[in-house]
């Protein structure tokens, strides 16, 4: 039982994107800002599908892949790259009045840190392990944007309902998921550095519970219909 | 070492969870507040707005109440001593040119006191004070339509009893100004008023089968500068807390107008 229960959880990341694909599939015509969180969810979709047979040809040697594609860790470093860029860009679009230069600017600074990490740092093909560096300076800029979303909701002056916020189930979802994520990505190498993999691969089971949480919130926003 | 970190890791989840929810709260609470703020300003502003409303039919009474007493107690005063003073001319003493013109000047000035009794009455409307809406109603359709081609019926409930007479007076006048529409513009044939009683609510339906207005138009054109007589008719259909609809078709054209008749004692 146990076990199905983390097999379930370790194809999370993709059967749980297949939630808002659905919805974004059923209701076509959807707000400007969403346009971001639709792209996210395809190449989400692809990347996960991607880490999985990695990992499934790594556990069961189905096939004698190249080099490049022996280790899967690459691929969480795309889809850390590609969900900050795409995330920003629709905070970007919500077009809240506040902190704007700072929202331009942060994906910019982000590429540039990520840049200067695996060039001077850290390898981008590392076969062992996932770069927590760069997953969780991303998790703490998705964390900066969700927040500022909130303070702004608490400062303007229009009163409307909590549920009625553009955008509101895609932020609170990442909110969850970024809070929940940011502490497992931070410490996820030194982890396991520390001889402590077993921990390690339960506690990325809450990431994936989050990450399941994520996709339900973003299919809310999208089936919702005044949004 | 290794307990400390996976306390650690899972502590630094649990803060952060915590953080979110403590945001969350918060957005939601202030929004709620914010939410009740806005609908309390609102119903200030509609009251503020309604007792603006009010002021202006009332003081509108007022001024119709004032104007009619002047032409009635000094115009028409002065219009019947006019008419003594030229009754006192001896015909008989006049040559053919001067009688033709004293009888000319005597049916003017009879003309005149007739108008000016007329308009005092209408603005004074003394048979709605006195007879109640239905009376005024009815007097007034017979009155504006007598020898036109307006062939008018008046079907008004009778178990309808002035409860507020304010009430009675903006109900009336919205009822002359739309007959006065329709005898302007539609060019009807055919027109009929009724009544309802429902509990505590006045149904009063108009139809007539001439060109009339739709809801459309009645919400575009209420808010142009011409159309003071609908301005007025909005106006107090707000003060009554009341509903106007206007619907046509190919038999005619219909207006409804639904008020609430509440007793002074219940306000």
């Amino acid at each position: 039982m146990n076990n199905v229960f983390h097999k379930i959880l370790d194809w999370s990341e993709v059967w749980a994107l297949l939630i808002p694909l659905t919805f974004i599939l059923y209701r076509k015509k959807s707000s400007p800002y969403l346009k971001p969180v639709k792209l996210y969810v395809v190449l989400a979709l692809l990347i996960n599908i991607g880490i999985n047979l990695i990992w499934i040809n790594n556990v069961h040697h189905l096939y004698d892949a190249p080099p490049l594609l022996q280790s899967n860790n690459f691929l969480y470093n795309i889809h850390s790259i590609v969900r900050l860029l795409l995330l920003s860009w629709f905070f970007i679009l919500l077009d809240q009045r506040f902190m704007h230069r700072v929202k331009f600017v942060l994906p910019f600074l982000f590429i540039i840190v990520a840049t200067i990490n695996f060039i001077f740092f850290e390898n981008f093909f590392n076969y062992n392990v996932l770069s927590s560096r760069l997953l969780a300076t991303e998790a703490a800029i998705l964390l900066f944007y969700c927040l500022q979303y909130f303070i702004f909701i608490l400062i303007e002056d229009k009163a409307q309902p909590f549920k009625n916020q553009p955008g509101i189930w895609v932020v609170t979802g990442l909110t969850i998921y970024v809070a929940s994520s940011f502490s497992i990505f931070l410490f996820y190498t030194y982890l396991l550095k520390k001889s402590l993999k077993v921990f390690a691969v339960n506690i990325w089971d809450v990431h994936n519970i989050a990450y399941i949480i994520l996709c339900i919130f973003i299919a809310i926003n999208f089936y919702k219909k005044n949004e | 070492m290794n307990n400390d970190l996976t306390f650690l890791v899972i502590m630094g989840i649990a803060v952060m969870l915590l953080m979110v929810v403590s945001v969350l709260l918060a957005v939601i609470f202030s929004q709620r507040k914010k939410n009740q703020h806005r609908i309390a300003m609102e119903q200030m502003r509609e009251q503020q707005q309604n007792q603006l409303i009010e002021a202006a039919v009332r003081s509108e009474e007022q001024e119709r109440h004032r104007i009619a007493e002047t032409l009635h107690d000094e115009v028409g005063a002065f219009l019947s001593s006019a008419k003594l003073h030229l009754l006192g001319i001896k015909e008989a003493s006049l040559d053919e040119k001067d009688k033709k013109l004293y009888q000319k000047g005597g049916e003017l000035l009879n003309d005149v006191i007739q108008k000016v009794r007329g308009i005092s009455h209408n603005l004074h409307s003394n048979i709605l004070k006195e007879f109640g809406l239905n009376e005024a109603i009815r007097h007034f359709v017979k009155k504006v339509t007598e020898g036109s081609i307006l062939n008018a019926t008046t079907a008004l409930d009778d178990n309808y009893q002035t409860v507020n007479a304010d009430d009675d007076i903006s109900m009336y006048r919205m009822v002359q100004e739309l007959i006065n529409n329709i005898l302007k513009y539609a060019k009807a044939t055919e027109f009929l008023i009724s009544s309802t009683l429902k509990g505590d609510e006045l149904d009063l339906v108009l139809f007539h089968n001439g060109d009339g207005l739709t809801q459309e138009q009645f919400e575009k054109l209420r808010y142009q500068k011409e159309g003071l007589g609908l301005k007025n008719i909005q106006n107090r259909i707000i003060l009554l807390k009341g509903s106007i609809h206007f619907t046509g078709g190919a038999e005619g054209y219909r207006i409804n107008l639904h008020i609430p008749v509440k007793s002074t004692t219940d306000e």
